[in-house]
Order: structure tokens, then C-alpha cells, then sequence
């Protein structure tokens, strides 16, 4: 049995290693994957572009101004003169927002009244704007502060000193990186598996193997193995490259990772091998192949939080192994959490794994007999 | 029913025809032409150049050297228009398979601009007995059934020029000699110059009016294949193929 | 017949016969509708950046008054999900299990320093992890601080202690709602993956069961065989295409502030910007497996990640901001969120509109002339 399932093992490998095409696709995408995503994957804002509109031009607004100047959030895009410049440039999304300083600015600072600064922002990205708007409440609380010492005005009543555990410079890609590692795993598995079966139906070269002696668990290893060594490889490199170019923390055991690892691989070529025997044409497999990768990729939790998800849609991401994977990957670099935590991720992958890989030998043997 | 127009003249004319992919040469000089009425077997083993002649001629290929011309139109330039009165089967170019039978006509009825093609396909089925065949799918089609559908297609736009690519390549020995009795009818009947490529010497015996033979790319003799070998003092078509190209025409074949 | 009498005949062949391959393969019906449609009720449900009910572990060292007029501004809040907890050790645990997202922990000589010179510190710890949340978290505590500070300095008749206060307004999308950008952004992601899947398949399957010879040997044209295959699935692709739009405004309440021909007529073009990538996938690819693997690559991450749908193309660095030049929903994505939520804003649909219909001619353009180029 264990020669048979050689013999197909290497069947497979050939299939994947020998044609050119093919072998460039599985080493090349995923790494510049990992670099391009891997930048672009960020909600830190940088350099947020903004217009000022500054009316009063006296002393103390240019402090003002030259705090968020030198904040190091924001780019100062250019200075507006009047009111009508704010839209061509807000709707055409030059910047994202407009400070305006009235023109009592000063005046009202001087005399002990509370001066007034007018935020107008582009909305159309509303996560971004909420941390625009959150930073500049930075720099006014700033200035405020330094502004009551230096008057001898009563400080606030109180004030928040704020810890980030973990991320200390909340630096989402560190958040990112991680579940990309995930994410390109997934790809891979997908692009191995999703489609073997159904093109060796398409081309008939299946029902070759149906009349040999090969049991249907046997067909089911040999397919399933070599996506699971090329799987391995891979994420290594991946992960590879996000601690020593990314330099993300890796907090966590090798082990425990490549016990994850394995865990999520076994039900990710699960469901592949699971869509392929389903599907009858090479179409239907890639559409099948996109039909669970692409919301396991976008409900995971990669970008947008589980929390935040209806109960209906949350009932769902149950089933996508990634979520659990995505947890492990998170809590085992940055937090450096052992294995007997993440038990509570780790068996529902296992249990995926188990049923998709049964009903996969299970489909192989309906189609065959 | 009388061929309209008889165009005086070859139907299909090959001057000086090379072709070269890359540093191999796979047709090398090549000139020939089929008149009305006549077929003409192109007779030669795998690899020495027919399939590729006969898609340069349907302008699938471009021709590195050479001119090719269907009733006088030069396919180079004028393509849509020399084909219009040209068809073409093969086994290895199916119909789709997904299409029913009358499904696949139509198409091709269109593409060629049939007129009046409900009549025409009708006409059509009944020749190749297909009428039962109708509305099932060309896939599911024994390899005969789809040989016949194949051929039913070639004849939609009544085509001066017809070429033939081992058409008889999957029958068994009495289907095959059913349809190049058949394809000798029409031939004859309405005046339509065929271009048989086939390496099956007795079948080039049998249905052929000219014979070309093709290897490596070049034609070395050019005759009736009936008369041919003896009038080289060789037995058979087989022994003169052989001698002239020094090299057999086949091992076995259909 | 006329060459071009023969041409529109022909292309009435290829078009029909297409068609008719459709409805024999329901997969392309499913593409077409079923999937925008299933994807759009998951995502657009599903996906949301806005942080509402945050659940934060309040900790208060020695309750008294005062820090049960500070603790009030979490419980009337709609923004925080308060939860009580003992003491320091309840709330860390509750934050590296995830139940909370922040500890605002107020020590025993809170209301003592409150009066004084210094004022009190009201210690918060976020869990850094998810740093965009983390982030937004603070912003709000911040927002409830002062809304706090102000309500106070009212109560007791004072001047608010703030020096600078900011008053901002927000344009497009006022109610700061997440959905109503990624719903587009989804539709986008969404007619990427429909336009590329329809027709990814279709030359390499043609190619591989050798119905393409039967083709080319025709009369037919490489730039009609083009078209007959362009045309149907333009026309499922502006279905779908459809569809999903009527979802966003109906079902999902996105505002259409923009006209609706401006969407359809910059969504026809980058959908033939999709079916175009789609076509040159398959023509390049011969066969079925390999143009199934380049589209899964090509199509979906980039879409998703780098379109600016969901991150913010201005945040990333130089080399990357240039690399999704190189993807059509980058700009139908700014097409489409600001015909949306912005309006007709020429200076945004124009150039964007410009490198799409370029992306159209390239893609198309390489098939073509892959076409033309036949067997060799």
C-alpha cells in the first residue's frame, strides 16, 4: 500500500515540478506576494495629506500649525486663501482633510476663551478618517496641555496615559504579516488541490487510475501529500521571510508553529481535494476553488474583525479554517503564546481537516464506483 | 445538380510553398494543383508536412515563402473571400462536442453564410443519414456517426474546394470505403476538387484521381496512382513510395 | 454576399453559439449572478470596520463619586460595552483572552489627584495586536475623556479647561459608516473575479478539446472570434454588474449620490477591462489548469489588497503605491466609491476612467494578436 501511494506521490510531484510553467507559478507568486501585500497591507496612516486654511497668520496659530507640520503624521499638501479652494480639493482627494483656523484663533486663546479649530474631512474611507481626525485630537491635546502649564491654567481633572501591549507602536503590519503568512498558504493549497482531480477527469487520465488496484484512501493520500510538503516548504519560506526582512516578532515555538501548520494544512487540502472530486469540469473547479477561498480569505478576520460580523456571518467563519489559523499565527508571533492556549484554535482545524479529507476519499470512491 | 459557374482553371493552386518553424523546414518548395472535378491524394508518411500544408492553405499558417490561390484569390490577402467556397474535415479538429448535431450546423451554416440554410441542413441530414441523429450531442457521437456529421458540415457552403485530412483515420474498413464512396459521389457529381491527405495507400488507390507524393517536406513524384508504380516498374504504390523517399510509408495503418 | 454581410453573419454564429455553450454549462449563469450575488450578501453584511459596543474591562481601585461619574460616561455610551471587573489580574487575563479589547483602570488615589495639581491618570491599556483598532479604541476613550472634561467644567458653572477645541465636519459619508465604502469596494472585487473567471476558461478549454482548429479553419477571423466570445459574456458580466449595484443601494443603503449612466458607463469599461485579462489568460495559458492557476494569483489578492478597497493606497510605500498602477480595480475602485458617495467629481472619474479604457486596449489588443498569431 505505502509503495502505491509513492508511486502516485511522485506521479503528482512530477505532474507540479516538471512542467516549467508550473514550477515558476508555485515559487515565484508567493514570494513577491509576500513582499508587495506585505507593504501595502497597513491602515497606519502616513503622511496624511492636508490643506490649511489658516485666517488668522498670527503667532500663535503658525505654533499650532507648525505642531501638526511636525507631528510627523501629516504632509502639509498646500496652503488654501480662501473657503471656495476646499472643495476642488477635498472632492478630487488631493488631501484628506482641511484645517481652518478662524481668525479669532489667537485673540480667543489670548483672552482665556476657548478657541475653536475646524476639522473638515473626506469621509469616503471612513476608517481613515476617524484616524485622521483621532491624531489631530492628539496634537490639540498636546498643545492644549503645554499651553495650560505654561499659563498656569488648572490642568485637566484627568488624563489618559494610554499602553499598547504587544505593538507598542501599534504597528498594524505586525498584525498583517501574520495573516498574510495564512493567506498565501491558503493560496497555495488551493492552486495544488482545487483543481487536480477535475482536470485528470476532463483529460480521462482518472479512470486510468480507477481500474488499477489503488483503493480510494490511497489516491486520497498520494494526491494530499505532496500538497502538504510543498505547503510546508512554502509557508517556511513565507514566514521566513516576514521575520527576517518584515522583522516581526516571533515570540512563539517553532514547534507549536509547525504544528498549526499542519493542522491547517490538513483541512486547507482537505476542502481543495473536497472541491475538486465535486466539481465534474476544470470550470466548476475553479469556481469552486474561488468560492471558498475567497470568503475564507475576506470573513477571516484578516482585515476586518470577526467581532464586528453579524451572528449569521460569525455562525459561518466556524467552518474557515483560517480564522483558527489566523489566531494561532497572531498569538504565537507577537504574543508568544504555548500550544495548551491555542488548543481551543487548534482542534476545530483538526476536526475540518478530518471531515473534509473522509468526504474526499468518500467522493473519490462515488465517482468511482 | 450542376455546379454554377464553372470557374476554368485550377480550383486550387500551390506555387513554390515553404514553410519554416524556426530552423526546421517543414515544407520546402512545394507546388501543386487540384482542378475541378479531380482528387488529389496527398500521400505521405506522419511528419512529412501534409497537415501543415493543408493549414497553410486554409490560411491557418503563414506561408514563410509561396503563394496560395482558391479560385484564383489569393488567401494571403483575401481570406474571408477564397475560403467562402472552401471547406475542410478532420478528426483531430471535432465539432463541439456540447452541440447537438443540427445545433452545429446552424453554426456553421452561418459562418459560412449559407442562404436558405434551414433547407440546405435538412437536405443535408438526410444525405448522411443523420436525421436521427438530430438533436444529440456531436460528443456522445460514435467516431463514424461524427465522421459523417464532419462531412455533412464540409458540404454546407456547396464548396468548390474540399479538403480532407485523413478523414477515414477512426472508421473501420467498411465504413471507411462507405464514405470515400460517398466523397468520390460528390466529388464527381458536383464538380468539387478534393485534397485527400492520407497515408493509406490502398485508400489513395482507390479514391484518387492524382496522387503527390510528400516527404520531408517535398514532393517527389506526381502521377496516377494507378498507373504509377508500373509505369516506374514498381509493384505497388507502397514499393515506389518506398524506393523514391527511402523511407517506408507506415507501419500498419488504417 | 458582401464581406461585410458575410462578417455580421458570422459573428451571429459565434455569439449564438456561444450563448448556447452557456446554457449548456450553468457554471457561467452561476458566475455570472449567483456568485456576485452570495458574495455581496456575505461581505457586505459581514464586513465592517466600525467599532461599536467595545468591550473594555473597567477596574476601579477605590470606588467613590468621583469615579463613578468618570465610569458613567462608558455606560451611556453606545460606542463601549463595559464590563465591571475586581481587580488588575481579572481584566489581563480577560484581555489576552480577547474579551476585552482595552482596560480602563482607575487607581486608588484617583479622586484625591483629581483635585490636585496634576491631575489624575486614568491608566488604559489596549491590546496593541490589532493596532487599528487599537487605535480607533483610543480615539474614542480620548472623545469620552473630553466629552467628560466638558461636561464637568458645565456642571460645576466653569470654563471648560481646554484651550482648543476642534469642531469637525465630515463630508461624504457623514454617518462615518465603514459599509458604505466597502460595499462598493466589494462590487469592484467582486466584478473583477466574475469578469476574469467567465472568460478564463473559455479559450483554453476550446484549445484543449480541439474545437478551436474546427474554427480556425473557417472563414472566421481572429478579431470575430474575439468579439463572439466578448459579446455574451459583456452582456452576463453587466448583469451581474447590475445586480450588485441594485444590492448596494437597496439592500445595503450605500447612497448613489453620482449618476447612474456615469456607473454603468465606466462599469462596461472595466468590465471589459476583466473579461479582457480573462481572454488573454486563456489564450496564453493552451490549457484549462494553467489559466485556472494564473487567475487564482492574479485576479483576487491584488483586487482585494492592493485596490485601495480596503487599504488605503496612500499608506503604502512609493514601490507598492506604483505596483497597483498595474491593476484595473485600483482605479474603478476610486471610480466607484466616489460616484457613490461623492458624486459626478470629473477630477477623479476622468483619468481614472482614461486607465481603464488604455487597460481595455492593451489586454484586448494582446489576444487579438494572439489570435492572430493561430498555431504557431
Amino acid at each position: 500500500m505505502l509503495g502505491r501511494i509513492l508511486t502516485l506521490m511522485k506521479k503528482e510531484f512530477l505532474a507540479v515540478l516538471k512542467d516549467a510553467r508550473s514550477r515558476v507559478l508555485l515559487v515565484v507568486p508567493p514570494m513577491i506576494q509576500l513582499l508587495v501585500f506585505g507593504y501595502a497591507a497597513t491602515y497606519d496612516l502616513k503622511q496624511v495629506p492636508y490643506a490649511i486654511y489658516n485666517e488668522d497668520r498670527g503667532a500663535l496659530s503658525r505654533e499650532l500649525e507648525a505642531e501638526i507640520r511636525g507631528s510627523g503624521y501629516f504632509r502639509e499638501k498646500a496652503r488654501i486663501a480662501s473657503s471656495d479652494q476646499i472643495a476642488p480639493l477635498v472632492d478630487a482627494r488631493d488631501v484628506l482633510l482641511v484645517i481652518h483656523i478662524g481668525p479669532q484663533f489667537g485673540r480667543d486663546l489670548a483672552s482665556g476663551k476657548t478657541a475653536s479649530l475646524q476639522l473638515i474631512v473626506d469621509g469616503r474611507n471612513s476608517n481613515t478618517a476617524l484616524i485622521a481626525v483621532g491624531y489631530v485630537r492628539q496634537i490639540v491635546s498636546r498643545f492644549n496641555d503645554d499651553w495650560s502649564q505654561a499659563h498656569g491654567l488648572p490642568p485637566a481633572p484627568a488624563r489618559i496615559e494610554t499602553r499598547a501591549w504587544f505593538n507598542p507602536n501599534l504597528e498594524s503590519r505586525w498584525f498583517f504579516l501574520p495573516g498574510l503568512i495564512g493567506i498565501l498558504t491558503l493560496l497555495i493549497t488551493m492552486l495544488l488541490t482545487g483543481l487536480t482531480v477535475a482536470r485528470e477527469r476532463e483529460q480521462g487520465t482518472f479512470d486510468q487510475l480507477l481500474v488499477t488496484p489503488m483503493r480510494p484512501f490511497e489516491v486520497l493520500a498520494g494526491k494530499a501529500l505532496p500538497g502538504f510538503v510543498i505547503g510546508f516548504a512554502e509557508a517556511t519560506v513565507i514566514a521566513s521571510i516576514a521575520v527576517l526582512w518584515f522583522r516581526i516578532p516571533m515570540l512563539g515555538s517553532i514547534g507549536t508553529f509547525y504544528l498549526g501548520l499542519a493542522l491547517f494544512l490538513m483541512s486547507s487540502v482537505g476542502m481543495g481535494l473536497m472541491i475538486s472530486a465535486l466539481a465534474a469540469t476544470q470550470q466548476q473547479g475553479l469556481l469552486g476553488a474561488f468560492l471558498f477561498m475567497v470568503p475564507a480569505v475576506i470573513l477571516s478576520g484578516f482585515a476586518t474583525p470577526i467581532a464586528n460580523m453579524p451572528e449569521a456571518v460569525r455562525l459561518l467563519t466556524y467552518i474557515d479554517p483560517l480564522r483558527y489559523f489566523l489566531v494561532v499565527l497572531r498569538k504565537l508571533f507577537l504574543e508568544g503564546v504555548p500550544a495548551s492556549i491555542l488548543v481551543h484554535e487548534l482542534w476545530p482545524m483538526a476536526l475540518i481537516g478530518a471531515v473534509s479529507l473522509s468526504l474526499a476519499a468518500w467522493l473519490f470512491r462515488a465517482r468511482m464506483y | 445538380m450542376a455546379s454554377e459557374g464553372v470557374v476554368a482553371g485550377p480550383v486550387l493552386s500551390v506555387s513554390a510553398l515553404r514553410k519554416r518553424f524556426g530552423d526546421k523546414v517543414a515544407v520546402d518548395g512545394v507546388s501543386f494543383e487540384v482542378r475541378p472535378n479531380e482528387i488529389v491524394g496527398l500521400l505521405g508518411p506522419n511528419g512529412a508536412g501534409k497537415t501543415t500544408i493543408i493549414n497553410t492553405i486554409l490560411g491557418v499558417l503563414e506561408p514563410t515563402e509561396g503563394a496560395i490561390a482558391i479560385e484564383g484569390r489569393d488567401v494571403a490577402r483575401e481570406r474571408a473571400e477564397a475560403l467562402a467556397r472552401t471547406n475542410f474535415a478532420a478528426v483531430y479538429a471535432p465539432l463541439p462536442g456540447n452541440l447537438t448535431v443540427y445545433q452545429n450546423l446552424r453554426f456553421f451554416a452561418l459562418i459560412y453564410d449559407v442562404g436558405n440554410s434551414a433547407a440546405r441542413i435538412e437536405a443535408l441530414l438526410e444525405q448522411f443519414e443523420l436525421e436521427a441523429f438530430r438533436d444529440v450531442k456531436c460528443g456522445v457521437l460514435s467516431s463514424g456517426e461524427q465522421t459523417r456529421v464532419a462531412l455533412a458540415k464540409a458540404m454546407l457552403n456547396r464548396p468548390r474546394l474540399l479538403l480532407l485530412d485523413e478523414p477515414t483515420a477512426s472508421l473501420d474498413p467498411s465504413k471507411a470505403r462507405e464514405i470515400r464512396a460517398q466523397i468520390r459521389e460528390l466529388a464527381h457529381r458536383d464538380g468539387v476538387g478534393v485534397l485527400w491527405t492520407s497515408h493509406n495507400m490502398i485508400e489513395v488507390q482507390e479514391v484518387c484521381d492524382r496522387v503527390l507524393f510528400l516527404s520531408r517536406g517535398a514532393i517527389l513524384l506526381e502521377g496516377d496512382p494507378r498507373t504509377l508504380p508500373a509505369e516506374h516498374g514498381k509493384g505497388s504504390l507502397e514499393d515506389l513510395f518506398v524506393s523514391v523517399a527511402r523511407e517506408p510509408l507506415t507501419i500498419g495503418a488504417g | 454576399m458582401s464581406a461585410r454581410g458575410g462578417r455580421a453573419m458570422r459573428l451571429r454564429g459565434l455569439v449564438r453559439k456561444e450563448f448556447l455553450q452557456i446554457l449548456r454549462d450553468p457554471s457561467s449563469i452561476a458566475i455570472a449572478f449567483v456568485l456576485p450575488v452570495a458574495l455581496l450578501l456575505l461581505f457586505g453584511y459581514g464586513l465592517s470596520l466600525d467599532v461599536d459596543h467595545v468591550p473594555v474591562a473597567v477596574v476601579v481601585d477605590r470606588p467613590s463619586a468621583d469615579t463613578a461619574d468618570f465610569t458613567a460616561t462608558f455606560d451611556g455610551s453606545r460606542y463601549f460595552s463595559p464590563r465591571r471587573m475586581s481587580d488588575m489580574g481579572e481584566a489581563t487575563e480577560a484581555l489576552l483572552e480577547g474579551s476585552v479589547d482595552a482596560i480602563v483602570h482607575l487607581r486608588a488615589d484617583f479622586a484625591a489627584r483629581e483635585r490636585s495639581r496634576t491631575g489624575a491618570a486614568v491608566q488604559v491599556i489596549v491590546n496593541g495586536v490589532d493596532a487599528n483598532n487599537a487605535r480607533l479604541v483610543q480615539g474614542y476613550l480620548d472623545g469620552a475623556l473630553s466629552t467628560w472634561l466638558l461636561q464637568r467644567a458645565a456642571a460645576q458653572g466653569l470654563d471648560p479647561p481646554i484651550p482648543v477645541r476642534i469642531e469637525h465636519r465630515v463630508w461624504y459619508n457623514p454617518d462615518l459608516r465603514s459599509r458604505n465604502f466597502l460595499v462598493p469596494g466589494l462590487v469592484v472585487v467582486i466584478m473583477t473575479l466574475t469578469g476574469a473567471l467567465l472568460t478564463a476558461m473559455v479559450m483554453a478549454r476550446e484549445w484543449e478539446r480541439g474545437t478551436m482548429e474546427a474554427l480556425l479553419v473557417t472563414p472566421v477571423a481572429a478579431g470575430e472570434i474575439l468579439v463572439g466570445k466578448l459579446v455574451p459574456y459583456f452582456i452576463l458580466g453587466i448583469g451581474g454588474m447590475l445586480l450588485s449595484v441594485a444590492m448596494a443601494r437597496w439592500l445595503f443603503g450605500v447612497p448613489l449620490v453620482g449618476s447612474f449612466w456615469l456607473l454603468f458607463a465606466t462599469s462596461s469599461v472595466f468590465l471589459l477591462v476583466a473579461l479582457g485579462m480573462g481572454l488573454l489568460i486563456s489564450s496564453v495559458a493552451r490549457s484549462q489548469y494553467v489559466a485556472g492557476q494564473v487567475a487564482l494569483i492574479t485576479t483576487f489578492l491584488p483586487a482585494f489588497l492592493l485596490s485601495g478597497m480596503i487599504f488605503e493606497i496612500g499608506n503604502m510605500p512609493a514601490v507598492v503605491r506604483a505596483i497597483t498602477h498595474l491593476f484595473a480595480a485600483r482605479y474603478f475602485v476610486s471610480i466607484v466609491t466616489t460616484l457613490f458617495l461623492a458624486g459626478d467629481i470629473w477630477s477623479v472619474v476622468v483619468p481614472n476612467t482614461l486607465a481603464l479604457v488604455l487597460m481595455a486596449v492593451i489586454f484586448l489588443g494582446l489576444t487579438w494578436r494572439r489570435a492572430r498569431k493561430r498555431l504557431e
